[in-house]
């Protein structure tokens, strides 16, 4: 266990994930904005790497360095970790896993491959991953697989998020405080924003590479924070 | 005085030793291990595996050979590490040009020899795996090799009492993870060093070629066959294009498959010669038979006449190395 220290607070995102502003049901069949149908089976990511912007100052925090997500278990939405104290206007955190970590042998914790985040045959970690069906995917059993990661230049899909505290005004965080960002995971945007997506025409990625690094391109406008406070 | 002195610096000393081995994690669990001196070869370069990470035990590479030879790596109990990576092939598979999986499955490209592994940054012959630590983790997870999940052969270990023992004791934890699994399986595929063959023996002035090896050597250096199977591995370790055509059955474009850059197509990693009169068929896919059909492909790049080539033969068959493949500790 490590140390208390001091001038330790604690920072907790609380992830909702949303389809069409409602939180997600698998199972439910939703239209996208571009008029295609996706019913959600799985949603997972890593989310690592958590770090604030106090004053001028980034600050990591102490906590483990990964966390897996999993819609499936509500629990996991949850992250919690350990910061300095401090006043903080913005927090941020790597979606996806370093490049390090992809290439230095088995790690454990949130990041064990038996967790099934892992390419075996092309060592790295699936940093999200995104599946379901769609009468407009043209695969077998009309499946959409999104796997999306790739630690090898120039595709390298981790990306970094960044959430603004909620109206803009830093906040004061005290040791022994807790810092809690509740924060909308808007699914629909996996499809748009910066690459727009099609089931039709992409409805599987599998591995490494452009598609999966231009998919990843839209991941920073899935986070909107909602809500920011400092509990005891 | 000054025996005091020294006194007192010996129990510090040997305060400091306890105080040390008192810091190291589980020490309850962790039997006395004997730690063993990775064989690196005189004269060779470094090994790039990180042993501080991972130090080697004659206990752990009992474990980790036990751990090879085990079928519950496998979903059916029918694949062991062993069962495509055999000893008396130098550790690739005997007469095979693809190996069989679970449900009467091929794999879709010639194993490898083992071997030598210390010295690899990147394994398949694409290049795709980035640790030796990682490595198993793909046959066992590949639907047409051992067709396993990591999670259940972690319970299956788990549920063996004699395993959690022997995990304890080397790793400190009775549980058996997914790192520890692997780490012992490493310590075991690190002690496959080849360096014992008749050529090793003479680099050391211990014997002599034999006037055909001789000569066969000496062609070896003037085709400069050495220029991408370089000594002492007898492989510069990197992925190059000998002029193959794509094989239609498989579409294996090689490393192109891991790096998406066209100018990889049709790139493989080059193969060690060592071993080489066991390891046939040739080739990522063991399209070509014996090293005729080799010689017969480089004959345009390369043109041998045959005697040149029987000579070439009779030294790259003083690359085998019958102490690696016989020694009871690694292969029984």
């Amino acid at each position: 266990m490590e140390e208390e220290l001091p001038d330790q607070a604690s920072l907790e995102l609380r992830f909702h994930p949303l389809m069409q502003g409602s939180p997600l049901e698998f199972g439910t069949t939703y239209t996208l904005p571009n008029g295609e149908t996706f019913e959600p089976r799985v949603f997972k990511f890593y989310c690592g790497q958590l770090s604030g912007q106090n004053a001028r100052q980034l600050k990591q925090s102490t906590g483990d360095a990964y966390f897996l997500a999993d819609a499936a278990t509500p629990a996991t939405m949850n992250i919690k970790t350990r910061i300095a104290a401090g006043t903080y206007q913005s927090f941020q955190f790597l979606l996806g896993v370093d490049s390090a970590r992809n290439v230095s042998g088995v790690q454990s914790g949130a990041l064990d491959p038996y967790k099934g985040m892992f390419w075996t045959w092309n060592s790295g970690y699936i940093f999200a991953k995104l599946e379901g069906r769609s009468p407009d995917a043209t695969t077998p059993n009309n499946l959409v697989e999104y796997h999306i990661g790739g630690f090898r230049v120039p595709f390298n899909a981790a990306q970094t998020i960044r959430l603004q505290v909620a109206d803009g005004a830093p906040l004061q965080l005290k040791a022994g405080q807790t810092i809690i960002l509740d924060i909308d995971v808007e699914l629909e945007k996996w499809f748009t924003g910066n690459y727009p997506l099609s089931i039709a025409a992409n409805g599987v990625c599998m591995t490494p590479g452009e598609l999966a690094w231009n998919i990843s391109r839209n991941f920073s406008g899935l986070f909107t924070v909602t809500q920011s406070r400092v509990e005891e | 005085m000054k025996s005091v002195y020294y006194c007192t610096l010996f129990l510090l000393l040997f305060a400091l030793m306890q105080w040390g081995i008192s810091c190291t994690k589980n020490d309850d669990d962790k039997g006395k291990l004997q730690s063993i001196e990775f064989p690196k070869p005189a004269g060779w370069p470094d090994p790039v595996y990180d042993f501080a990470s991972n130090p080697l035990t004659k206990e752990g590479v009992a474990l980790g050979k036990k751990l090879f030879f085990d079928g519950r790596l496998s979903k059916d109990g029918n694949f062991p590490c062993v069962s495509c990576h055999q000893p008396f092939a130098a550790f690739a598979t005997y007469e095979h040009d693809l190996s069989h999986g679970f449900n009467d499955q091929f794999t879709t490209r010639n194993a490898p020899g083992l071997f030598n592994l210390a010295w690899h940054s990147n394994f398949h012959h694409d290049g795709g795996i980035t640790h030796l630590d990682l490595q198993p983790l793909a046959p066992i997870t590949a639907p047409n090799e051992m067709a396993e999940t990591i999670e259940n052969v972690l319970n299956k270990l788990n549920a063996d009492a004699d395993y959690q023992k022997e995990f304890a004791k080397v790793f400190g934890s009775p549980e058996i993870t997914t790192a520890t699994m692997t780490k012992a399986l490493s310590q075991y595929m690190l002690m496959l060093v080849s360096s014992n063959s008749k050529y090793d023996q003479v680099k050391r002035g211990q014997a002599q070629f034999d006037v055909n090896q001789e000569a066969g050597y000496k062609i070896f250096q003037e085709k400069k066959c050495n220029s991408c199977h370089a000594e002492p591995l007898f492989t510069n370790l990197e992925f190059m294009s000998n002029g193959l055509p794509l094989n239609p059955a498989f579409n294996d474009v090689g490393r192109m498959r891991i790096t998406g850059s066209k100018a990889d197509s049709l790139k493989f990693k080059v193969p060690s010669l060592r071993n080489i009169a066991l390891t046939f068929p040739y080739m990522h896919d063991g399209r070509f038979w014996n090293l005729e059909d080799v010689y017969q492909h480089y004959n345009q790049t390369i043109p041998l006449s045959s005697v040149e080539r029987s000579l070439l033969t009779e030294f790259l068959k003083t690359l085998t190395d019958e102490k690696m493949i016989s020694d009871p500790f690694l292969t029984q």
